[in-house]
């Protein structure tokens, strides 16, 4: 049986670190050591706010906005998580009040539908040395993973994006998106049968 | 009989690498008796690799230099808000947040000179500060002063060139202002409370002085 899927402990360990001093020097004040942080966490947070928002400008928009609450509030992280971990909450945050404003505004539930002419957030990735038919075949499984992932709610989107790609713990999410475990862990298994459900015969001849 | 609940939880932590060695184990023996449940086990984790292989959640940034250099553009703001907050006993200094943005240094360039006055009340009576001077013209250099005799601040530029006899040079006194965010409008009051000064930006962004300017 394939072991399941584990977090590369020595790469985390030592970005960690080398996060640990950048933070300690943001802050004491230094606005180059923050800004080496978001250097190298801006494709990340961008990312993810794509996913989220569905929407290039918008994701722009709030990932700076994150970025500059991130700054404010670095006095009070205690480092009692990683850096990454406790900038994603406040992306979560950032998020989530952009998304429940644009529900005010469309006096709505949150609508999926919206920006699906945008380009998609995430992206195949065809593996070196493909041949062309068989990176067209990856390319063209990569756009239905993709329209898949956007059927799901931006609550289940966003556990199966930080679980399944990002490899963060239950803990780490449930710290990051300010929900209980047992509503990450649900909301992951919902998310699974979903994508189960609109994948299966693509998984099934991949 | 576990529940369906209890069931899918243990299913999702299993996929997942969240159990110890012990429930592991327990769960693989469960699953090499559950035919059905061992299917839709291989099932998910053949799911978890697919989105693993395809789906990256980094995304390249369009204008990434720009993103940072905004980014520390607003910290910057920040450390002078607070240096302006620290500095200054009133909160009177509002409307030169306005003046500070970029767009007032490129309307400064159309003007001789522009001091930045703030005028408040130390007991009973009025006093200038002056908190910076800007020449656009590196030749001109400006200076100020307070005259006791007139009671005013006086503000000297050396090196102008003559001043066309139809212009006259005219003084301003802002005893106060009131800043609308939302139209992103200053304007400046003399002690009567008549309007001096009205600081905004036109339908092209571009800064727009209304009112009584410096130089008629």
């Amino acid at each position: 049986m394939t072991s399941p899927s584990t977090i590369p402990d020595a790469q985390a360990e030592g970005s960690a670190a080398a996060d640990s001093e950048l933070v300690k020097r943001a802050q004491g004040g230094d606005s180059q050591a923050f800004d080496q942080l978001v250097t190298k966490y801006r494709g990340k947070v961008y990312g993810m706010c794509h996913h989220l928002l569905q929407n290039e400008q918008d994701a722009w928009d709030i990932a700076q906005e994150a970025f500059i609450k991130a700054w404010r509030a670095l006095p009070s992280f205690k480092m009692d998580s990683s850096f990454y971990t406790w900038l994603y909450r406040i992306v979560h945050n950032c998020s989530y009040d952009w998304l429940r404003k644009r529900r005010i505004q469309s006096d709505g539930e949150f609508d999926d539908e919206i920006h699906r002419d945008v380009a998609a957030g995430a992206e195949a990735v065809p593996r070196d040395g493909l041949r062309p038919d068989q990176a067209l075949k990856n390319k063209e499984l990569g756009a239905r993973i993709t329209a898949a992932i956007e059927q799901l709610t931006p609550e289940h989107r966003e556990v199966m994006l930080l679980r399944e790609v990002e490899g963060l713990s239950y803990e780490e999410i449930a710290a990051a998106t300010d929900s209980q475990t047992g509503t990450v862990m649900s909301r992951l298994f919902y998310a699974r049968k979903k994508l189960q459900e609109l994948l299966k015969d693509a998984y099934e001849n991949a | 009989m576990k529940t369906p609940e209890q069931q899918n939880e243990k299913l999702t932590r299993w996929l997942d690498g969240a159990m110890n060695d012990a429930e592991r184990a327990a769960f693989e023996t469960e699953m090499a008796d559950n035919p059905v449940l061992r299917a839709e086990a291989d099932d998910l984790q053949q799911l978890g690799g697919l989105l693993r292989s395809h789906v990256v959640t980094e995304k390249t940034m369009p204008h990434a230099d720009f993103f940072n250099s905004q980014i520390q553009e607003r910290i910057a703001e920040l450390h002078r808000s607070e240096a302006r907050a620290k500095s200054q006993p009133s909160g009177a200094a509002a409307w030169l947040d306005w003046l500070r943005k970029p767009w007032a240094i490129a309307a400064a360039t159309a003007m001789v000179a522009f001091g930045f006055f703030l005028t408040h009340f130390t007991e009973d009576k009025p006093q200038t500060i002056v908190l910076g001077l800007y020449t656009p013209n590196p030749s001109v250099r400006a200076t100020s002063y307070h005259s006791s005799e007139a009671d005013a601040t006086v503000l000297m530029l050396d090196g102008l060139d003559p001043i066309p006899e139809n212009k006259d040079i005219t003084a301003i006194n802002v005893d106060h202002s009131e800043t609308d965010p939302q139209l992103a409008a200053t304007t400046l009051y003399d002690a009567d409370g008549k309007i001096l000064l009205v600081m905004a930006l036109d339908s092209r962004n571009q800064p727009l002085f209304l009112g009584k300017g410096i130089i008629q």
